[in-house]
């Protein structure tokens, strides 16, 4: 006999439990299926005592189920007893791997092999995933587990590694401290790993502290217990067979991601993006009627979140049309718009006027609404200044704006948006905007727009196409109508170069010309036989121009120093914007010549060029502004850093000895405020930002110390560091040597936990860089790009 | 590249010239009624703006470990340091009218001497040895020099295999007994003290000079070609080892040399202030 129940929820997270809890509270038959055998695995693996943080503070909980910030174990415990309390109907080790039938008459069918039937199924299964398992003989010994929890409690273990991956070498490094550690890799190298970790697991087995076997498969464990390890694992590697005694081994194979078990269930994605999550209506519903998709699966990476859809999908799944917990966020931020309309009478209103947001749905519309603000602005504000740092995304709800570039004025009216530029090249703002009469915008974040555009294939070709129209306005024709420059746009072409790509060579005909979009490239020139590097180009300007002018081949090579986006305009359409702007080719002849001047020059001073291309090397091409120490006037002092610690909480964000040095440019490890900052990418409070006039990437005090901006960062410039103590008074140090040096603070006890820090380019102290104005030398410097010639002819 | 020297166009060179020359002027001009001394109008005068001088170089140490602080950089703030610290010596000297004698006043003004004298020296240091520190390590930072001696070790390790057991001891006794830095002497000394083994008794490696020549040596008798060549190897890896630990003790060396020198400045600055007060004590209490 199946059992019936009106709802079952798959995964007990905290959306999972919210949601069996409020159906517990209202007596609705229910059942909460969890793969594993405890609740939260994905709080479980945090590691130990972790605090876990309740994120956004402004948003209220509405659950069954309590929640407060606290420890790891305290959470936890809190949940279990909750659960007993309102006699939740849950069941442990019931991974769900099938979904058939329809609303009102789900079967679910069970890892074991058991079905359910339910009415409706509420999915929970978070993104974490189950880890892979091995699957060789023996491996449901009691020494094989898939994950570390507290390395400490091994020590003189011999222990394997299975796997290749970030989490495999982290966990051999820390292990390989105290005991007898071997790593097994299926191929010849570390192909997945992230650079530090790759350098790091090369040095330990070159200094075998770890034994690596490579092409090798594991094959079988054998017990044995009455020896004094208690297994044997089998190997196949090239050289035959081998086999290990080993007390240990701990298999880090990844996850199998939920997506595709989650598509067998008939429920559909936006597109193959790994990040995608499914489509769903207003009430979290899926595009399969009955299945209802909550928390991270469902793009809400908080706990905080999971639980307030946990308690609202019940109730909409009861036939109750409640308003969600962030609807107050919401009516508050409308409130000045003085509207008199109902919250979702004004989404509906706002996606109605501005065609870019048609294609979301009502729920992807609402969280976009959430993250962004609106302002109603007396005319003549300056929303942003040419040059200004900010790079968010702006649609006009009403009125218009007056977009300035050098003398010319724009007009953009209701439903349009500005602001792309920026946001696409993260480079300053290239005009200045002003409100218009009776004007109200709706500015969107970064982070939410570049979300969207990676889910709606229509949304970024609207971006796109605008974006070139407009660029060629502004760099080419700035007082001809966009109407008449649509024909010369459709003709241009977006182009994408890899790291190192070459645009074109020296001695190429010239048949285009470039307008950097995003990344940057580097200009070089051969002279005896040797590609010089004699320049940088950052985004937003022109290249390749000067062969169009002059009709000739290209006088040098330009490669791509980063992931580079450039528009090209070809031959035939440049001559029709010559014809259309009079004036233009006599301007661009000028800084023509200039730049020829300049490049005679420069390619003839070669240790400039070679800086130069060691700069790029070092993948400074995406910096905005980056930390730099001439070797020549360095005198070891250290106060740079100490500089840093001070301004900072006694953490110094900057490690002045670490770094490449060539010449006598050294490249400290400090934040190079990149272009697209890939620590911005996976922030699940969203603490990470870029903003004020120096454009400086910073952390607020929302991280939840989850580690993954310090994994993303490429240049390993984030730590993870406790909070620490005031200092002391200075005079109390500098007379009677009490407490710290300046600089040295202790780490604080009692409830501390890790959170990321990294530069802030000194945002909140007064005067810039605290290690720059503290260097005795000047040999501190920090500078943008566009400067570095400058700096190497110092 | 705008060295402390001359900071924004040597605003603070040019400063104090003026300032001397003109007090030197007053001091020629001025024909008081007693020899010139500490005691006349422009005495007291000169001496005041010695007094304020050397408490605002001394305000120094703090300033610059106040990193809050907007009032300009610290790198101006020590251009200005060291000018105005030379400019001292000038008003110090008028102030003295060149009357020395063997007493508290004359005991001031050599501790400012002192100060001054080891202030040139850390100018000349912080201006100079950077540049040298930059030619000796010759494009790589000290940490790829330890990561170097790290490898060569490791390689050294893995061709001991099959070489006789006295070799193999002399060998690792090198490697265990390389040594690198130390106390101050032996960092300022830059002086190898290397040692190894050979059959119980501790000899100098100095420049790992021993070591090689004792492989040298034994590369002479081989015949095994199989040996030779690893001999080959091993004396290669030495020679870089040796290169590359004389390059690393040369930067220990200049190192030591930029800091040290502040041990001498400090002290001297604050004994100069402990004499300065007892020298105006004396002189208002005896006047
Ligand atoms: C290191 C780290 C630190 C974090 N710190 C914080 C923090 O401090 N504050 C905060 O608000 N957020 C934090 N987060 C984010 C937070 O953990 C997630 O947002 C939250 O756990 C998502 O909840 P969920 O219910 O959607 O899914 P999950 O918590 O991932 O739960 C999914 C559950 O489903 C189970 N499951 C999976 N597949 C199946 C299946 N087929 N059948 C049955 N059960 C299945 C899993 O075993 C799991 O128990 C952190 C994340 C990480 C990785
Ligand atoms: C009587 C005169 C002087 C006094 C009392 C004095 C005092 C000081 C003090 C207190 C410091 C701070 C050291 C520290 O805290 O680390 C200092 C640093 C220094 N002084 Fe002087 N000084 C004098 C003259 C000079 C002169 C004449 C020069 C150079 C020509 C000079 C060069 C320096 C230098 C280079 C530093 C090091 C700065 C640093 O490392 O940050 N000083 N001095
Ligand atoms: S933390 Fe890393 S990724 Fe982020 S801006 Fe700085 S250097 Fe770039
Ligand atoms: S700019 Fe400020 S935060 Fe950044 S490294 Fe320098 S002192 Fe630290
Ligand atoms: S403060 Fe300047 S001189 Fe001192 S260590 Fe840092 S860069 Fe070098």
């Amino acid at each position: 006999m199946i059992q019936q129940y009106k709802i079952a929820v798959i995964g007990a997270g905290p959306g999972g439990i919210s949601a069996a809890a409020h159906a517990a509270e209202l007596n609705i038959p229910h059942i909460l299926l969890e793969a594993s055998d405890d609740i939260a695995n994905t709080i479980q693996k945090y590691q130990k005592g972790k605090h876990v943080m309740a994120e956004p503070g402004i948003l209220p909980l509405r659950s069954a189920v309590t929640f407060a910030a606290g420890s790891r174990e305290a959470v936890l415990s809190e949940w279990q007893e909750n659960i007993k309390q309102l006699q939740v109907n849950i069941r442990y080790q019931a991974a769900v791997v099938a979904v058939s039938g329809e609303q009102g008459a789900f079967q679910l069918a069970l890892k074991n092999g058991e079905m359910i039937a339910a009415e409706s199924i509420v999915l929970g299964i978070g993104v974490q995933g189950n880890p892979r398992q091995l699957t060789i003989p023996g491996s449901d010994a009691e020494f094989v587990q898939y994950s570390l929890d507290n390395p400490e409690d091994y020590h003189h273990e011999n222990i394997v590694v299975v796997g290749a991956g970030d989490a495999a070498i982290e966990n051999a490094l820390v292990l390989a401290k105290h005991n007898n550690v071997y790593i097994i890799n299926r191929r010849d190298e570390f192909a997945r790993a992230k650079e530090g970790n790759l350098s790091l697991i090369t040095e330990a087995l070159d200094n075998e502290q770890i034994q690596c076997f490579y092409n090798t498969n594991p094959v079988t464990i054998e017990l044995t217990p009455e020896q004094d390890n208690p297994g044997v694992l089998v190997l196949k590697t090239d050289a035959g067979d081998v086999r290990l005694a080993i007390d240990r081994i701990i298999a880090r194979l990844g996850a199998i991601p939920p997506r595709a078990l989650i598509e067998s269930f008939g429920i559909e994605f936006p597109n193959k993006d790994p990040i995608a999550t499914p489509v769903l209506s207003a009430t979290y519903q899926s595009n399969v009627a009955g299945i209802y998709v909550i928390g991270a699966l469902g793009g809400y990476p908080l706990i905080k979140q999971a639980m307030n859809q946990g308690y609202e999908v019940v109730e909409y799944i009861l036939g109750n049309a409640i308003k969600p917990a962030d609807h107050p966020l919401l009516a508050n931020k409308f409130a000045e718009l003085g509207f008199a309309l109902e919250v979702d009478d004004i989404l509906t209103m706002m996606q109605a006027k501005i065609p870019v947001f048609a294609p979301l749905s009502k729920l992807l519309f609402r969280e976009l609404m959430l993250d962004s603000q609106v302002h109603r602005l007396p005319a003549g504000t300056e929303i942003f200044k040419k040059n200004d740092y900010s790079n968010s995304f702006y649609s006009i709800l009403q009125g218009e704006v007056d977009v300035v570039i050098g003398d010319s004025v724009i007009k953009s009216t209701e439903g349009n948006f500005f602001g792309e530029m920026s946001l696409i090249s993260g480079r300053r703002r290239s005009a200045t905007v002003v409100a218009g009469p009776s004007c109200i915008v709706i500015e969107t974040p970064r982070r939410t727009m570049i979300k969207l555009l990676n889910s709606f294939a229509s949304v970024k070709r609207v971006l796109d196409e605008t974006f070139i129209v407009r660029t060629i306005q502004q760099k080419f024709a700035a007082k001809v109508p966009i109407d008449e420059l649509l024909p010369i746009a459709s003709k241009a072409k977006l182009h994408q170069y890899a790291a190192n790509e070459v645009l074109f060579a020296e001695g190429d005909v010239a048949d285009c010309l470039h307008v950097i979009r995003s990344g940057s490239v580097t200009v070089a020139k051969r002279v005896a036989d040797k590609n010089i590097a004699i320049t940088y180009v950052a985004a937003n300007n022109v290249i390749g121009e000067m062969g169009l002018l002059g009709n000739t081949v290209r006088s040098a090579t330009i490669t791509a120093s980063v992931n580079t986006e450039t528009i090209t305009i070809d031959s035939e359409s440049f001559a029709q914007l010559l014809e259309k702007s009079p004036g233009l080719r006599e301007a661009m002849q000028d800084e023509m010549q200039q730049r020829h001047q300049q490049n005679v020059e420069l390619a003839n001073d070669k240790q400039s060029g070679e800086i130069l291309s060691f700069l790029m090397q070092q993948g400074i091409g995406e910096a905005t502004d980056v930390l730099l120490i001439n070797n020549d006037a360095c005198v070891n002092c250290d106060n740079c850093e100490t500089a840093c610690a001070v301004t900072h909480g006694g953490t110094s964000r900057l490690n002045r000895q670490a770094g490449p040095t060539y010449a006598h440019v050294h490249v400290p490890t400090s934040c190079r405020h990149c272009e697209d900052p890939s620590c911005m990418k996976d922030c699940p409070p969203d603490a990470i930002h870029r903003g004020g006039l120096g454009g400086e990437v910073y952390i607020d005090d929302s991280c939840i110390g989850c580690g993954n901006c310090e994994r993303n960062c490429p240049y390993g410039v984030i730590q993870m560091a406790y909070q620490k103590e005031q200092n002391s008074n200075f005079w109390n140090w500098m007379l009677f040597d009490a407490g710290q040096a300046p600089g040295k603070n202790k780490i604080q006890q009692g409830e501390n936990i890790k959170t990321a820090v990294k530069c802030d380019m000194c945002k909140d102290v007064k005067g810039g860089p605290a290690c720059v104005r503290a260097c005795p030398t000047g040999a501190a410097i920090r500078i943008s790009p566009e400067d570095f010639i400058n700096v190497i002819n110092i | 590249m705008q060295s402390i020297l001359y900071y924004r166009n040597g605003r603070y060179l040019k400063l104090t010239v003026w300032f001397s020359l003109l007090f030197s002027l007053v001091y020629i001009w001025h024909q008081p009624n007693q020899p010139a001394n500490g005691g006349t109008w422009l005495g007291y005068t000169f001496g005041t703006i010695a007094t304020l001088l050397i408490l605002w170089l001394m305000y120094f140490g703090r300033r610059k470990r106040n990193y809050f602080s907007n009032s300009g950089s610290v790198q101006g703030w020590l251009s200005a340091h060291i000018y105005f610290g030379s400019g001292l010596l000038v008003v110090a000297t008028l102030h003295s009218g060149f009357q020395f004698g063997v007493n508290v006043h004359t005991l001031a003004y050599a501790l400012m001497c002192g100060a001054i004298v080891s202030g040139f020296y850390g100018a000349w240091a912080y201006v100079y040895l950077p540049l040298k520190k930059r030619e000796n390590l010759n494009m790589m930072s000290s940490d790829e020099y330890f990561q170097e001696i790290s490898d060569i070790d490791r390689q050294v390790n893995k061709l001991l295999g099959g070489l006789p057991e006295p070799l193999v001891l002399m060998i690792t006794s090198a490697i265990e007994q390389t040594s690198l830095g130390g106390n101050l002497a032996k960092q300022l000394s830059a002086k190898d003290h290397s040692c190894l083994m050979v059959s119980e008794n501790v000899m100098s490696n100095e420049d790992q000079a021993t070591c090689i020549n004792m492989l040298t040596i034994d590369l002479a008798k081989a015949t095994n070609q199989q040996l030779g060549s690893q001999l080959k190897q091993l004396i290669d890896l030495f020679a870089s080892k040796s290169l590359a630990l004389k390059i690393l003790r040369e930067d220990i060396r200049i190192n030591a040399l930029l800091k040290i020198w502040l041990f001498c400045h400090v002290p001297v600055s604050f004994a100069l202030l402990a004499a300065l007060i007892a020298h105006i004590l004396s002189v208002f209490i005896y006047w």
